[in-house]
């Protein structure tokens, strides 16, 4: 399990960033809060950090999303036969 | 149990929202976000948290490190950190894998017959001191801004203070060498005088061949930031390719290669051409500087004087109509940037990184973005003025502060001045006239005497690699190793946490412990020193670097090198604990006992601090705070104050009264700064007819430079898992190839195969092509060229010529 907390920017235009957020409203394991401005905190959950990175790439090719920050990362500790993925 | 992993992750999530929640509120202060203080850290089962750093850029930024049952399990971006403001990038957040790769290297691997085998610690450094032992001066030490400073210090201190051997070089010498000479040359004294603080204040931003979005993220973020929220605020991406720096530019600026330096001294032109010049501010502050006497003369690190009046006629050549030749810039293009500087209402930053410094007149380039602010008076406001970044987490704080450069001491002091080797010989207690006044042989020199047979010249014999991969970085890497393995007297030792490119050159390896596996203090690109403490143990016989230091020392003490110890007769690491009692360090279970090897080393390295007005504060203070930028100071009520602005007056503790700005360590020791001219100079190799094209080097945003540490993260080396060549569609479409195709680049100097991508990542310019270095599977610098900066000695891995080779399906 990987479970991050992003920050997400979303792009000025009103009716970008609603887009945007009903798309991000579709994906499984994301929570987003409301937006301060035009950021808004969400937190990912994903079964592991190739999930995640691929999720990030994909947001990040979204219209109406300017930028991710990634603020906090957990992720279960590896039982030794999984080490070369830790 | 499913009830219980339910509470978990929810646990979790509220915990991760948390975080993402302050840091929004964090940014949502403006003008000038500040962090919130306390801890606001989510609170974990069994998990505590620390502070350290990322251990990737030059961005410095803090992390907090969550350790369960002595492993790291959870990073959180730092919220209390002035740079990050709780943010990290792809890498940031991934830096605690680089920990659990299952071939860290865990033992002492000596190389018997062509095959490695274990070996015990004693032996090793048994080895190692008899090798130094039997021949000091053909010995030499390569390390890097990835040192930490006490590591960095010690090495120094064994080098020039113990063996009176200057053979002592960084990696940084390849990435940021060319701008320390021009920092020197023009303020007298190196290291930027501003800091990140600019981002969050300038109007415009103009990048110089720097991949910001890639390369420095989180900066990145902090300037776009202000976009998103709608400041007026203008980003020209000044480059050689288009980037995803490109992606958010208002302004996509497409130079040819080496054109920079004719760019530069048309917004000089532009600036007196428009009367823009800062008149008072130049006339009180500054000085003009051409590079020689008469053009015919070869070029000069310090140059001569010459007058404004000389000056202006030797730019007044570089108009926007004949630049606009020289670079495949626009005349509007140059326009926009005179326009730009000539205006004084609006405040501009420039940064720059490897595009600028790794440049055969990298020192050049480097005078000339400094001359064009200093001119246009863009220069000593928040938000107004030019500053190098750096790529290593400590290039900064340990090769240019603590002077691991073959010329340098601690304290930007040098071995060739004699005032300055014996401000060090006291320091360090030593004899009169131990440390060597000639400098030792740079990075490209050292491996080539390395590299070459002794009795035709090859002076080193036994080289030490601590904490870098030069069989991967090394420019020209073919005329270096294939040499190399024919020469059975030359003996290569490497410290390193995973194999590499060089470890498999290596006659000795030795297991290092790795970031927060040991105590550490870095300093970053703005002047900040960052301090961590260690919290997870070493994998196997891992051990710090530092460790390795001073046990080989400890070695030649007892094998009888009177350089290891002191005038008093002391080791040179002599260190006591708080009642005075001596604790020999060198036995690694003392090393992590009664003393802190890092605060004592750090204590006595902050006494050079002193002597040039880099004045870094008490471990102590480190130690509570998320780094502090140098100079600090202590002040009256006897707080600890640290330096935004150097230079300038009531900001920077140093500069007299009534000054408003003082170079206080300029070169002619008037108290000013050196406009300079340098004219453009075509590239040591361009391409012709053989070889038609530009090929660049340079790094993705996945991986750290040659990818020891993000190649063993599992995400980021499946989302960048190989080498490519970037190339222009249209010279695609010539040669008959797509993207995933593989052709075969070449060059005068080797040749290698790659996967064609075509309007990826980046996207080149006709007749262009990049390869990042990453890729221990293919080399690229077997191809790049070692011709470098006449002055920094830094190479130009960003431009030479080759060609591709359609490779026929079998």
């Amino acid at each position: 399990m990987y479970v991050a907390g992003v920050v997400i920017a979303f792009a000025t235009d009103g009716a970008e960033t609603q887009a945007a957020r009903d798309r991000l409203g579709c994906v499984e394991g994301l929570t987003l809060a409301e937006c301060v401005g035009n950021t808004a905190p969400a937190v990912l959950e994903v079964a592991g950090p190739r999930e995640a990175r691929e999720w990030h790439e994909w947001a990040l090719s979204q219209p109406g999303i300017r930028g991710i920050d990634v603020v906090f990362v957990h992720w279960d500790e590896p039982r030794t036969e999984e080490r070369d993925d830790a | 149990m499913r009830e219980l992993e339910g509470n978990r992750r929810a646990f979790l999530r509220q915990a991760a929202m948390a975080a993402a929640a302050a840091a929004v509120a964090a940014r949502a202060q403006s003008p000038s976000p500040r962090p919130p203080g306390g801890a606001e850290l989510p609170v974990l089962p069994g998990v505590e948290w620390n502070k350290a750093l990322c251990r990737f850029c030059g961005t410095g930024c803090h992390v907090q490190v969550g350790v369960r049952n002595g492993r790291v399990v959870a990073v959180s971006g730092d919220r209390q950190a002035e740079v990050n403001k709780g943010l990290l990038c792809v890498k940031g957040y991934h830096v605690g894998h680089i920990l659990y790769g299952k071939d860290r290297l865990t033992q002492p691997l000596l190389r018997r017959d062509g095959s490695l085998v274990p070996i015990a610690w004693d032996e090793a450094i048994d080895i190692i001191g008899r090798r130094i032992l039997a021949a000091p001066a053909n010995f030499a030490l390569y390390g890097s801004g990835q040192w930490t400073i006490p590591e960095g210090y010690a090495a120094n201190k064994f080098m020039k203070g113990g063996l009176s051997n200057n053979h002592i070089d960084p990696n940084a010498r390849l990435c940021m060498a060319s701008a320390v000479t021009g920092y020197i040359s023009t303020y007298g004294v190196d290291e930027p005088y501003n800091c990140y603080d600019d981002l969050d204040h300038c109007d415009t931003l103009i990048l110089w061949g720097n991949n910001f979005a890639e390369m420095h993220p989180v900066l990145f973020s902090r300037f776009i930031d202000r976009k998103v929220k709608g400041d007026s605020i203008t980003l020209i991406d000044l480059t050689t390719r288009y980037t995803r720096t490109s992606e958010r530019a208002d302004h996509v600026l497409v130079f040819q290669p080496q054109s920079d330096l004719a760019i530069a001294n048309c917004i000089a032109q532009q600036i007196i051409a428009a009367d823009a010049v800062a008149k008072d501010f130049v006339s009180s502050h500054c000085t003009f500087r051409k590079p020689w006497d008469k053009p015919d003369d070869p070029q000069t690190l310090m140059g001569k004087p010459c007058s404004f009046e000389e000056y202006m006629s030797l730019v007044a050549e570089y108009t926007p109509e004949k630049v606009a030749s020289i670079s495949g810039l626009s005349v509007e293009q140059l326009r926009l940037l005179g326009v730009t500087f000539a205006d004084r209402s609006k405040k501009i930053v420039s940064l720059w990184c490897m595009g600028m410094n790794q440049h055969t007149q990298g020192t050049a380039i480097n005078n000339l973005v400094h001359a064009i602010h200093l001119l246009s008076g863009h220069w000593g406001r928040p938000g107004d003025g030019p500053q190098s970044l750096t790529g290593q987490p400590s290039a900064c704080g340990t090769v240019r502060e603590v002077g691991t450069l073959s010329h340098a001491l601690p304290g930007d002091l040098r071995v060739d001045n004699p005032e300055h080797a014996a401000k060090a010989e006291k320091l360090w207690r030593l004899p009169p006239g131990r440390i060597n006044p000639k400098p030792g042989h740079h990075s490209l020199l050292m491996w080539e005497k390395f590299c070459t047979a002794s009795d035709q010249g090859g002076d080193i014999d036994t080289l030490w690699v601590q904490v870098t991969n030069p069989g991967q970085t090394l420019p020209y890497l073919g005329k270096l190793f294939d040499a190399k393995r024919a020469l059975k007297n030359k003996f290569l030792i490497v410290s390193d946490v995973y194999p590499t490119a060089t470890t498999e050159l290596a006659d000795l390896i030795l297991p290092s412990a790795m970031w927060v596996e040991k105590n550490g203090v870095y300093g970053n690109s703005e002047r900040r020193t960052q301090q961590w403490f260690k919290m997870v143990q070493p994998p196997g016989e891992a051990r710090d670097d530092c460790w390795q230091i001073i046990a080989v020392a400890k070695r030649l003490l007892d094998l009888g090198h009177d350089g290891m110890k002191d005038a008093e007769g002391k080791f040179l690491f002599h260190l006591a604990d708080d009642s005075g009692q001596p604790v020999d360090v060198a036995q690694w279970e003392n090393y992590y006992g009664k003393v802190n090897v890092d605060e004592k080393l750090f204590e006595e390295y902050r006494q050079f601090t002193r002597i040039k007005h880099k004045d870094v504060a008490p471990y102590a203070e480190l130690v509570k705070a998320r780094g502090l930028r140098w100079p600090v100071v202590q002040q009256d009520d006897g707080a600890w104050k640290e330096t935004r602005y150097r230079f300038v007056e009531g900001l920077d503790p140093y500069v007299a009264k009534g000054k408003g700005f003082q170079f206080y360590h300029s070169v002619d020791k008037d108290d000013k700064a050196f406009v300079w001219f340098r004219p453009y100079v075509a590239p040591p190799e361009i391409p012709d007819a053989e070889y038609p094209l530009w090929l660049d080097t340079g790094r993705v945003l996945e991986h750290w430079h040659t990818g020891t540490m993000t190649r063993r993260i599992p995400p980021l080396q499946r989302a960048m898992p190989s080498a490519y060549v970037e190339v222009n569609r249209d010279d695609a479409a010539a040669l008959g190839v797509q993207s995933g195709e593989r052709v075969r680049l070449e060059t005068r100097r080797g040749s290698l195969e790659l996967p064609v991508w075509i309007d990826g990542r980046g996207r080149c310019p006709k007749g262009h092509v990049f390869v990042p270095f990453f890729d221990e599977t293919r080399l690229i610098n077997r191809l790049t060229l070692d011709a470098h900066c006449a002055f920094s000695k830094q190479p130009d891995y960003k431009k030479c010529a080759a060609r591709l080779v359609k490779i026929k399906a079998t």
